[in-house]
């Protein structure tokens, strides 16, 4: 009985490793005339986004697009796989990431499709008013120097607010995510300790801690501990109800996780490549500190030439009228600056 | 040792069906009382009446008294009634996991009883009485499995006397026995009556008649007659015995 | 005429039988050299040391399995500890005292009990169980026992403690069904044997029934407790997944199984992923030693049974 168990297991494992979308190497077409279909997949916190997305060009185009959301990291194997069209990935493709993919298919293009955020989140039963916390407080949280929500740095920020005397419990995402990526990023922006003994990476080896699975995971492990702090993407933190706090920007500003504080992050940086693309601590009075990009890939030779003009079609509409449902689902728009640049890529390199 | 059983009025159940009618008789010390009767006569129900035993059963229940050295056992604690009544079974019921001596000492450890010496003296003493001391003296730390059935049934036995009961019930004791071993109990339970009071279930009438000193036939739940060997298959009073020995009925 | 034909049917039947178990074998044959293909690069890279190392740091490129190893043994071993002392308990209350009335009932709910998906298991633990053992449970033993380093340290709620009481209630309804089962095979006789020696339920249970029936607890346990080794869902919700080694019961840990699930599909470099598949290959020795040790251990007890 054990044996089957452990077969089951075993297998199960197997069959993810094998790539979930079942579909053979480039070969999504499924009917040559107008019935079009093309599949992609990867991060799962776009996932509300583009299935509102393609469902609404479906109506539009009838080009069916196929969106399986299984995590960013998902994305990124399943392009190297060549069994999709395209990925969505919350962190472009590293350097060991890209050489593989080059070896499978050629070079890759990668262009950011949606913007979003981090709210650091926090259960503290007798608090109301949202807390103050800067970059360096968060450091010293998640380096395990704070043990207690009453400690006196905490006071300082937040002068108004009774902290209560609570153990700090400090909950991170124990599978690999895009969402650790950015967060640890922002960390090592701030602080050179955290970035010289933990580092930057969608999955680190966290000094103390407890570990939830998924935003879903966090949430709920944030939601049953009084005293927990976590980071979750924004749009979850808020349609879990969890409170979050406002951080010191660069400017010594606090602010909140919201629609224009995004923006305004955003707005900082003009230029995003794949190999430049934080967005983490930026500049500006009304900045959010902790933004980042999501990123579709795709390589950019293309066996089949409907499937590229599909694809370039397609991906034109998701950064242009796409963009117009984002904010109804808690999600920024990408800038305007931001969108010609895909649009550039999608018309000029790529077609 | 030996002290007489008297039985009053005694019915038993399962559940609404009722499977003994006022049966009231007298067992007698130092005597063997057997009963006889066809399959499904009430036999086995009624000696495990005796010690209680018929209780144990999902929905069955009793009525009636039976009595022993002025004591009502059906006010005692079943558990004193057990240790005053033996019981030895159809088929030989040995402890698989125990050992021979385990197996004789295992009534004595249930009354409490610790000390190693007394153990052993009383082990020793009741493999003696059920005369198989010499055949498992060298093995006594053995398992019981490498015993024949009929070693077996009487070391059964042995584990019986081992708590020094008043009364010894034996239900069909060699029925599953080949002759040989089926002898050897009989004479064993001749040997045993100068201490007991014995109650000898059989459906063997030529045993039944062998050692007897008392008979009673059990028909459909009910006494029918009761007497001496001698009488009651010579003499039958009742019909109905008389239908049974000539085997028109059962 | 018939009887060829039917000895051709048997022909065919066993050929069937044969090419099934030929089938079988190779499909666990592939398995294990699927598995070994992929990690070979950790076990090269790593050799021995993924079994001793204790950090677990993609980013480092470290990877040490022996926080998971022992996060699965530990939790596992508190489930079996506690599947097989309320399980055996209530599956002698059941079959023992079973004029009582609630029997049916219970039996019902241990059956209704046995069907929960675990993931359900798993949200039981993590908003009742948990809770509770962060507020009251855990204090309460760092109180009483706390001078024992198991009961030592930080409360958090989950952590290996919560992993272990989640896989003990999963294990209850399969070791109380199949002691059950066992106890009730125990021949009637030798209960009336007993009984008629004058002992008690209980006498009689410790006595006979227990002694009679142990072989089948045995494997009854052994077989829940491979069963908790690869249990996933429930595990990871309530562990911590916290890679760490920690000597009170208190602290989270992490198990092979859950750290498979939570970070198999986000594994992004060639080390990583083999390192994974060495986990999952880890996985299968520990379930493969352990069916063997527990057979071993079955068969010497049986053999011991019929020798002593």
């Amino acid at each position: 009985m054990n044996w089957k168990v452990t077969v089951l297991v075993i297998l199960s494992f197997l069959v993810s490793s094998c790539g979930i979308p079942a579909t053979t190497s480039q070969g999504a077409v499924t009917a040559k005339s107008k019935m079009m279909q093309l599949t992609g997949t990867g991060s799962t916190f776009v996932d509300p986004l583009l299935s509102v997305i393609f469902s609404e060009y479906y109506q539009a185009t009838s080009t069916e697009v196929n969106y399986q959301p299984i995590s960013s990291g998902g994305g990124i194997g399943q392009i190297i796989a060549k069994t999709v069209n395209f990925g969505v990935t919350d962190v472009p493709f590293n350097h060991v990431e890209m050489v593989s993919a080059v070896q499978s298919g050629g070079p890759i293009e990668e262009m950011p499709i949606t913007l979003g955020a981090e709210a650091i989140v926090y259960h503290l039963p007798q608090v109301s008013t949202p807390l103050q916390l800067d970059g360096q407080l968060i450091t010293d949280i998640f380096l395990g120097k704070i043990h207690r929500w009453n400690n006196a740095s905490i006071a300082r920020l937040n002068p108004d607010v009774k902290l209560p005397n609570l153990p700090i419990r400090v909950i991170y995402r124990a599978d690999a995510s895009g969402t650790t990526y950015q967060f640890t990023d922002y960390l090592s922006h701030i602080s050179p300790v955290w970035k010289s003994d933990v580092g930057v990476g969608k999955a680190v080896s966290w000094p103390v801690g407890i570990g939830g699975k998924g935003n879903a995971g966090v949430a709920m492990a944030v939601r049953s501990i009084p005293g927990a702090i976590s980071y979750l993407e924004f749009s979850f933190a808020k349609s879990s109800h969890l409170q979050f706090s406002w951080i010191k920007n660069r400017s010594g500003k606090f602010v909140g996780p919201n629609f224009s504080s995004i923006t305004a992050a955003a707005n900082q940086s003009n230029i995003i490549t794949p190999e430049n693309f934080s967005i983490v601590n930026a500049p500006g009075r009304n900045s959010y500190p902790i933004c980042a990009y999501s990123w579709v890939a795709f390589y950019r030779i293309q066996q089949s030439p409907i499937i590229k003009s599909e694809l370039n079609q397609m991906l034109r509409w998701l950064v242009t009228k796409g963009q117009t449902y984002a904010r109804q689902l808690g999600y920024v728009p990408l800038p305007k600056r931001i969108r010609q640049t895909d649009l550039s890529l999608l018309r000029g390199n790529w077609e | 040792m030996g002290k007489s059983l008297i039985v009053e009025t005694l019915s038993a159940f399962y559940g609404k069906q009722q499977i003994l009618r006022h049966v009231s008789m007298t067992m007698p010390e130092h005597q063997v009382t057997t009963i006889i009767g066809p399959s499904g006569s009430g036999k086995t129900t009624f000696v495990r009446c005796l010690n209680r035993l018929h209780e144990t059963t999902p929905n069955a229940h009793m009525e009636g008294s039976v009595w022993l050295d002025h004591q009502n056992l059906y006010e005692l604690d079943p558990i004193i009634v057990r240790r005053k009544v033996g019981m030895v079974f159809q088929a030989p019921n040995p402890f698989p996991t125990k050992t021979v001596y385990e197996n004789v000492a295992a009534g004595l450890r249930l009354n409490g009883i610790r000390n190693k010496s007394i153990i052993s003296e009383q082990v020793e003493k009741s493999l003696q009485l059920s005369s198989l001391w010499n055949e498992v003296k060298n093995s006594l730390h053995q398992p019981v499995w490498n015993l024949t059935r009929g070693q077996q049934q009487r070391l059964c036995i042995a584990r019986a006397l081992a708590i020094e009961p008043s009364v010894l019930i034996l239900d069909e004791p060699s029925s599953t026995l080949d002759p040989l071993s089926a002898l050897k109990i009989e004479e064993l339970v001749e040997d045993l009556k100068s201490s007991y009071t014995i109650v000898l279930v059989t459906h063997n009438m030529q045993q039944a008649a062998r050692v007897a000193d008392l008979t009673a036939l059990f028909l459909e739940g009910e006494l029918v007659e009761q007497g001496s060997p001698a009488d009651l298959f010579t003499r039958p009073r009742d019909k109905r015995t008389e239908d049974y020995l000539t085997g028109r009925f059962g | 005429m018939n009887k060829f034909r039917k000895h051709d049917s048997d022909r065919l039947f066993a050929g069937a039988l044969l090419s099934f178990a030929l089938i079988l074998v190779l499909f666990i044959f592939v398995i294990i050299s699927v598995l070994i293909e992929r990690s070979w690069k950790s076990i090269t890279t790593f050799g021995f040391s993924f079994l001793t190392g204790q950090t677990w740091n993609p980013l480092r490129h470290m990877y040490g399995s022996l926080p998971f190893l022992y996060g699965t043994l530990i939790s596992s071993l508190i489930g079996l500890v506690l599947a097989t002392v309320v399980g055996g308990g209530t599956a002698i209350l059941l079959t023992q005292f079973n004029h009582l009335r609630f029997v049916k009932l219970a039996t019902f709910l241990l059956d209704v009990l046995a069907t929960i998906p675990s993931v359900v298991y798993g949200l039981w633990g993590l908003f009742v169980l948990v809770p509770w053992l962060r507020n009251t449970g855990e204090p309460f033993l760092k109180a009483t026992l706390g001078f024992v380093p198991l009961f030592s340290g930080q409360v958090w709620g989950v952590g290996l403690l919560a992993a272990g009481l989640i896989l003990g209630i999963m294990m209850l309804p399969t070791i109380i069904s199949v002691v059950r089962k066992l106890m009730d095979q125990v021949p009637q006789e030798l209960q009336d044997g007993a009984i008629a020696l004058g002992a008690t339920r209980t006498e009689k249970v410790r006595m006979v029934v227990l002694p009679y029936a142990r072989v089948g607890i045995l494997g009854a346990v052994f077989l829940s407790f491979g069963r908790a080794l690869g249990e996933t869902i429930a595990v990871t919700m309530v562990i911590g997944n916290s890679p760490t080694i920690s000597s009170s019961l208190f602290q989270p840990g992490d198990s092979l199984a859950s750290v498979l699930v939570t970070q198999f599909l986000e594994a992004s470099t060639h080390l990583y992923l083999s390192s994974l598949y060495e986990i999952g290959l880890v996985l299968l020795i520990v379930a493969v030693l352990f069916h063997s040790v527990s057979k071993f251990l079955v068969w010497r007890v049986s053999e011991r049974a019929r020798i002593a």
